[in-house]
């Protein structure tokens, strides 16, 4: 029978609001006195690809990237798909790395105009941060701002997402009865 | 061999070893998953204000796990069989030579468990049982955590959320990714809101007519579902609260979600059309369509969205109603427009606290629009469900009984509208939406009680009754037609 101590196992990570901080990622038990560890997992992609790979959340635009499995006989149907995959997964890739790029720029601006006009620090000396109700007007007059935009988006995401339904069908069919013979 | 117990960081090792605890079909227990980790946030970015320096403490849950059996044996030099008893489970694990180590992870209790084996003197095809047991300290800390800083945690669901990971189709997996591709718990308010429609339409029950309906009408809200997510991917994955959808995550591909979408659309749409009955059907197809190709594009466009919403979650009693007699009574109206009027409390409470999200994500949502119009919609709808309670009876749906006893209930829903109306914090908005996910099936339970009994249920039982004398009389004479034809 072992009696264990507590260890502390941070993680360093890269988080939306507070940029680089240290996570604590569980508790773990040792059996010697403990100290903490830190340890760095690694976003990139493993090098064995025997099938598709998914990725994390993208830091910039929260889109999980795929890494398409390229097979050794790729037919032309099935190469001309998985480049326009690659190709839309792009298109997506940018939109929204730029536009949450423009948020976060945006919101800084505002956040920044705002309290130089209220003043950084409440009366009793604590500093201070901006509400909900007090940021309501930025994500007011954001939305009103890229609503066209997003309305292009929207159309042109649903057109690619819809037409590259059939080519896919086709493929899977096709993959079928191949497996079959 | 002696086994050492002993534990280490959940480095790449943890990796390594959940896959092979999935990739092993021989592992029985696949309800305990060793994928799902909570990180929680340790320490707060030290900001520059004096006096506002929080103490970076630990965060932690006393844990359930008390102690764990480990038994190994060696097969040969290359791999390592391991039975493990983690709590009241038990696993079976195959570790290679290079990798003798296996880490748990217990999502409700945070825990993470690495067992370490050494290898030392190796007899070939010895058991080893009990090998070692091991007492978890209980964490200490647990007064120190407060409400504020549980908001501040950090959560992640699962480890793919830092790491990359292979497309698989696990198939046992599959139930699991169709109920979430189907918003099961959506899909189930939908069902229940329709069998409500079936058990108040005036008349008589009949429960073959009332499991295919609540069926149908589940298999096409599940269509509807999937077919929202297939096309809500990009918008999805911005949002904390929809970043964990299955299309999202990859567990499931475009193809066989839209796959999945149309198999269960069209099943739900041949039942209602072939055993219930073709308005319920067209109800059906109509708020399928409204919810797909109205709603979803319009959230980007315009904040009437959330009437259009409304206007879908108030269509599955009607279907139900329509299940049970064929016609839209002003009974059926009526139940829609409650369930209308319940949406608003519900959805604009929600909405509040989004805010950031629905802006970032380009959504037209009125409470970032027009928040003062959120405010003033919700409590509205409060008040006006107190209204439409008040004239159930009118429309022959419940007797007087209902109004009183509804009354309650829908006051409290009017008093935490005016309060969100007045506050319009994110206290009050929750308040508000937590109550209304009460309310709805209180209300309806209520409702169902105080039922009218319907007269008309006995007449047709007659009509019918003098139907059948009269055709049996009819065969009567036919048959003695026939036998006096034939004899003649």
């Amino acid at each position: 029978m072992h009696n264990l101590y507590l260890r502390r196992v941070l993680l360093t990570c890269y988080n939306k609001t507070h940029g680089v901080v240290n996570v604590q990622i569980c508790r773990s038990y040792c059996d010697r006195q403990p100290k903490t560890d830190q340890i760095q997992l690694s976003r990139k992609s493993p090098k064995t690809e025997r099938r598709d790979q998914i990725g994390p959340p993208d830091v910039k635009s929260n889109l999980r990237h795929v890494k398409f499995h390229v097979p050794e006989n790729e037919t032309a149907s099935e190469r001309a798909f998985r480049e326009r995959m690659e190709e839309i997964q792009q298109w997506n890739q940018d939109f929204w790395e730029n536009h949450n790029n423009l948020y976060r720029k945006a919101k800084k601006e505002y956040v920044a105009a705002k309290l130089d006009q209220l003043g950084h620090f409440h009366d009793d000396g604590t500093k201070r941060n901006l509400s909900p109700d007090e940021m309501a007007d930025f994500y007011r007059e954001f939305s009103i701002e890229n609503r066209n935009k997003h309305i292009r988006y929207n159309k042109e995401w649903y057109k690619m997402n819809i037409l590259s339904l059939w080519p896919a069908l086709k493929l899977a069919t096709s993959q079928i009865f191949k497996a079959k013979t | 061999m002696v086994l050492r117990c002993g534990f280490r960081l959940p480095c790449w090792h943890l990796m390594k070893h959940t896959r092979l605890l999935h990739s092993k079909p021989t592992q029985k227990h696949n309800n305990v998953s060793v994928f799902k980790a909570v990180y929680r946030k340790f320490a707060t970015k030290p900001s520059k204000g004096p006096g506002s320096v929080k103490p970076p403490i630990e965060v932690m849950k006393t844990s359930k796990v008390t102690s764990h059996d480990v038994t190994a044996r060696e097969l040969d030099h290359e791999t390592i069989d391991v039975g493990l008893r983690v709590g009241e489970k038990q696993f079976q694990v195959t570790l290679e030579n290079k990798d003798q180590d296996v880490s748990f992870f217990i999502p409700k209790t945070n825990d993470l468990i690495t067992v370490k084996f050494k290898k030392a003197d190796v007899v070939q095809n010895e058991v080893l049982e009990n090998v070692a047991e091991v007492n978890v300290p209980h964490s200490q800390d647990k007064q120190n955590e407060t409400s504020e800083k549980k908001e501040d945690d950090l959560t992640l669901d699962s480890i793919d959320e830092r790491m990359w990971r292979e497309r698989t189709q696990d198939w046992k997996k599959l139930p699991d990714i169709y109920m979430k591709l189907s918003k099961i718990r959506l899909t189930g308010l939908v069902v229940v809101t329709s069998m409500a429609g079936f058990g108040m339409a005036p008349a008589p029950f009949d429960p073959a007519l009332f499991l295919l309906g609540s069926l149908g009408t589940a298999l096409m809200s599940c269509s509807a579902n999937a077919t929202n997510q297939y096309l809500e991917v990009p918008f999805d994955s911005q949002m904390n609260r929809t970043k964990n959808r299955p299309i999202v995550r990859g567990s499931i591909s475009p193809l066989h979600a839209m796959t999945f979408a149309t198999v269960s659309g069209v099943t739900g749409f041949t039942i209602l059309t072939c055993a219930v009955n073709p308005l319920t059907a067209a109800l059906g197809t109509f708020n399928l369509l409204l919810y797909t190709c109205v709603y979803t594009p319009l959230k980007r466009m315009h904040i009437v969205n959330t009437w259009v919403g409304s206007i879908v979650g108030a269509i599955p009693p009607m279907m139900g109603w329509a299940a049970c007699c064929g016609q839209l009574d002003p009974g059926a109206w009526l139940l829609g427009a409650i369930l209308y009027a319940w949406q608003f409390p519900h959805f604009n409470a929600l909405s509040w606290n989004l805010r950031a999200d629905y802006s970032r994500g380009g959504y037209q949502m009125m409470s970032v629009i027009n928040p003062d119009l959120c405010k003033r919609v919700a409590a509205r709808y409060c008040v006006g469900m107190i209204g439409l309670c008040s004239i159930a009876p009118l429309a022959d749906l419940t007797t007087w009984m209902f109004v009183i006893d509804s009354l309650p209930l829908n006051g409290y829903l009017a008093y935490l509208g005016y309060r969100f109306y007045r506050d319009a914090d994110s206290k009050s908005s929750r308040k508000l939406f937590r109550f209304s996910l009460i309310h709805i099936p209180v209300l309806i339970i209520l409702m169902l009680l105080s039922k009218k009994p319907h007269k008309q249920d006995t007449t047709i039982v007659k009509k019918s009754g003098i139907q059948e004398n009269t055709v049996a009389k009819n065969q009567q004479l036919t048959l003695e037609n026939t036998g006096e034809k034939s004899k003649s």
